[in-house]
């Protein structure tokens, strides 16, 4: 996470594509759960040697979850395939659609492109981890149905933990700051506007 | 009729679940004993499959089974198969699927599988597959199209000489037409614009991959898949499985995204189902965004010649449009000839003259993709307008105004009859509400570096069919069941068609549950969810059904009460005498009624005309001594 806290121009933090080369380089694939981590080119997949599963302990959405996890195991993987919170989505596996984003310590990133070990003692929290401690819907999803965000809703995950982040990071973002925050998150089906004014919605809101 | 819920915002039921996330898309589903399947796919764009060698990958510990095109149903080529057999045709052409116990062991057999291809000549270009002694995409022909049988089509290479540098070459047609005198009409015309076009070919690229999860029990497949349709799609997904249709149980609540690439199901969904067959247990077919490349479909490219004759005032009375189609191996784009359709409906021209090669080319399949066809051919044809208006000197919604369809408009090369058209008013209603006249001498004006455009563009799709089927239902506790086939592409038509029932029967939405998304609730043969038509097409369905509840509703309370049918009302959630209002039942007690009553009233009797897929859901649900009375009505009939 090492531009975890870069600062840019429009004064927020981004995270999104700490991407860590030597696992792309690697190509490995995780038995325990069945998936395989990585598939990005085809073909020369196979476990590296050495590349045992170990206990650690992630804290996810104010839980500490004992999990076993490879080396090079990505984020996005063990929360959907071991934790089993499905929420999560794997888009496109290579840091350009957002649909897996999640907060570490608060900063949305993306959890395809992020080592498990390397948030060990981190905060993480995903989509099931937004709602308040009764279920009550954070602002951001109230705003997010008020203004009709979803489409196909494959995103939308992702769009809800960016927009939480770049509130907790900006609460009163301006739209162009705002479109700078949701920039990351990729929406096919285009309903860029709606999410946009689901973001501004939410920041008027206490 | 003044309206409670038609065009009233509503917040759809399922929107809760995105943004919490629990909205479960066909991967996010898992069952005890799953195995995972990857495919093996062509890393050559054309070649003959010499031999397949599985052995070692049998041997290896945890692989469950492999299948290949010989375990899957066959369709004639140029259809899109399951897995490709004898011959591949592009990069990521599907071979054969590995079932293991985990991804991991399923990619290494994978590497462990030895192939020998014979490598073909490919092509990616459409014009060097039509020069004389270019390659052919399959070894059977390079041309082949809905309608268009499979054959080699070779152009002359003085076709390609006299066209010059910058115009398309255009030698024999694989589909031509015209109507009226196009010679003519160029030679009346003050203005004639000629251009020579390229559109480029793009992926669908849905958020959500492909993925398919598959079990079966009891002799039924249960598959969970991501599709843009449901119950339009039992039959062709049954069909891939070979199974009949009963034997198919969709969950497909949620989809990513399809932009026409997921309309009637599609062949790689029988992969993980066959596979679970072959190897009785369930398989969950993921698929990455590399393999989603390869089989998420594309949307064609044109090449194009378009030359357009206009009078001075701006008509257009001769068109000339050529369109080579790069179509992907398989014959599964119909683009060109919704293009030929567009032109002879956006300007109805006086005379036109049509012809087309769709050329199968070593590129991924392609497949309707928003607006297939009329989206490329408005993209090449609007500017044209532009540019007449220009030379004529005639204002640039005038020179569209003149040429756009009323309620007397045709289409096609039959010319057929449009129902009813409002171009003309809606350009109106459009230049009024954008200023068109003030804002157009913004055009051109510099500020700085930056240059000011205003223009108008018009585009078309044709949507709205009819010919299905609606099933309403009552529950003794008074609830309105709207049990809806279409999708949910996210368009939330599901909830907005149900307001249809919902309202013509006045019950208020709270009371309105939605079946859908899984065809065990009992859901009818219903409207595709594609071409922007499931709200108008299931919005009829939906008015057609509900008038036949009114009747039972009425039926019933004349039995219950005395009198005729016909002395009834519906309203407010109970039927009603119109002169004695104490004579009422409410939806409880018909529904009550209904089921005591049997036969059309709670869906033991059926109409003849429904489809055998309505029929199926029909007989899950009813006789069931909870609903009433179900109802179904054929829009066909009506």
């Amino acid at each position: 996470m090492s531009d975890a806290d870069k600062t840019d121009s429009s004064g927020i933090r981004a995270s999104r594509r700490t991407v860590i080369k030597g696992v792309i380089a690697s190509g490995v694939a995780v038995g325990a759960a069945g998936y395989i981590v990585y598939d990005r080119y085809g073909g020369g997949l196979g476990r590296a040697k050495g590349s045992v599963e170990r206990l650690v302990t992630l804290n996810v959405n104010g839980k500490d979850r004992r999990v076993d996890v490879l080396p090079n195991e990505t984020l996005v993987h063990t929360i959907r395939y071991k934790l089993g919170l499905t929420g999560t989505k794997l888009g496109c596996d290579h840091s350009e659609c957002g649909a897996c984003t999640v907060m570490v310590d608060d900063v949305s990133t993306y959890s395809c492109s992020t080592l498990t070990h390397s948030v060990r003692g981190r905060k993480i929290t995903t989509i099931e981890g937004i709602e308040g401690p009764n279920g009550e819907l954070h602002k951001v999803q109230k705003a997010m149905i008020k203004e009709l965000g979803p489409q196909c809703g494959f995103c939308t995950s992702g769009q809800v933990v960016a927009a939480v982040a770049l509130l907790k990071q900006n609460p009163t973002p301006t739209v162009d700051e705002a479109r700078r925050g949701m920039s990351g998150n990729m929406c096919r089906c285009g309903a860029y506007d709606h999410y946009l004014k689901a973001v501004m919605t939410a920041s008027r809101e206490a | 009729m003044a309206y409670n819920l038609i065009g009233k915002d509503f917040t759809p039921m399922d929107v809760e679940a995105k943004v919490t996330g629990r909205a479960k898309y066909a991967e996010d589903f898992r069952a005890d004993n799953m195995v995972f399947c990857k495919t093996l796919t062509s890393p050559i764009p054309h070649a003959k499959i010499k031999s397949i060698d599985t052995s070692e990958a049998l041997k290896m510990p945890g692989v469950v089974g492999i299948l290949t095109a010989d375990d899957v149903p066959q369709f004639p080529p140029p259809a899109l198969p399951i897995l490709a057999k004898d011959e591949v045709y592009y990069v990521g052409d599907p071979i054969l699927a590995v079932a293991a116990d985990n991804e991991e062991i399923a990619a290494n057999a994978i590497e462990a599988i030895k192939i020998e291809f014979e490598q073909l000549p490919h092509v990616v270009d459409p014009l060097e597959s039509l020069f004389p002694g270019g390659p052919n995409a399959r070894t059977a022909g390079n041309v082949a199209a809905g309608q268009i049988k499979l054959q080699t089509v070779k152009w002359d290479a003085s076709d390609f000489a006299s066209a010059g540098d910058s115009k398309m070459p255009m030698g024999r047609a694989a589909e031509e037409w015209s109507y009226g005198d196009v010679d003519a009409g160029f030679k009346n015309a003050k203005v004639t614009i000629e251009e020579t076009f390229v559109t480029g070919t793009y992926s669908h690229n849905c958020m959500e991959t492909r993925s398919t999860f598959a079990y079966w029990q009891n002799g039924k497949c249960f598959l969970h898949g991501s599709n843009q349709s449901h119950t339009a799609a039992i039959a062709n997904i049954a069909r891939y499985i070979d199974i009949p249709p009963e034997n198919l149980v969709l969950i497909a609540e949620y989809c990513g995204g399809g932009f026409g690439s997921k309309i009637p199901g599609y062949p790689n969904m029988a992969i993980a189902a066959l596979l679970s067959k072959k190897i009785n247990r369930p398989v969950m077919h993921r698929i990455s965004r590399t393999d989603e490349y390869g089989i998420g479909a594309a949307r064609p490219g044109f090449q194009a010649y378009i030359k357009m004759g206009f009078r001075a005032d701006g008509k257009l009375l001769a068109a000339d449009m050529y369109l080579v189609q790069e179509s992907g191996p398989h014959a599964t784009a119909g683009d060109f000839r919704a293009a030929g359709n567009a032109l002879t409906m956006m300007y109805q021209p006086e005379s036109c003259k049509f012809r087309s090669v769709p050329v199968l080319t070593n590129t991924v399949p392609m497949g309707a993709h928003r607006g297939p066809g009329e989206n490329q051919f408005a993209a090449l044809v609007e500017p044209m307008f532009d540019k007449a208006a220009k030379q004529l000197n005639i204002d640039r919604i005038a020179i569209r105004r003149i040429n756009a369809p009323d309620n007397n408009g045709k289409i096609g090369k039959e010319r057929g009859p449009l129902t009813s058209a409002f171009q003309k008013e809606a350009l109106d209603k459009a230049a009024l509400m954008f200023k068109w006249s003030d804002r157009k001498k913004l055009s051109g004006q510099k500020t700085g570096n930056k240059v000011t455009g205003i223009g108008i563009g018009q585009g078309y799709h044709s949507a709205g069919t009819n010919g299905f089927d609606g099933l309403l239902r009552i529950t003794p506790d008074g609830k309105l069941h709207v049990h809806t086939g279409i999708g949910n592409l996210g368009t939330y038509s599901h909830s907005a068609t149900a307001r249809v029932a919902a309202d013509l029967l006045n019950v208020s939405w709270d009371n309105v549950i939605i079946e859908r998304g899984d065809t065990r609730k009992g859901l009818p043969f219903n409207s595709p969810q594609a071409g922007s038509l499931s709200a108008s097409t299931q919005s009829r369905t939906m008015y057609v059904a509900s008038l036949d509840m009114k009747d039972k509703l009425t039926d019933i309370a004349a039995k219950s009460l005395g009198g005729q049918p016909t002395d009834y009302v519906v309203g407010s959630e109970k039927v009603t005498h119109k002169s004695d209002v104490s004579k009422s039942i409410t939806f409880q007690q018909a529904a009550q009624k209904a089921i005591e009553l049997g036969g059309k009233y709670s869906g033991k009797e059926l109409p003849e005309d429904l489809n055998p897929i309505t029929k199926n859901s029909v007989a899950g649900i009813a006789g069931s001594g909870r609903l009433p009375p179900p109802r179904t009505t054929c829009l066909a009939s009506a």
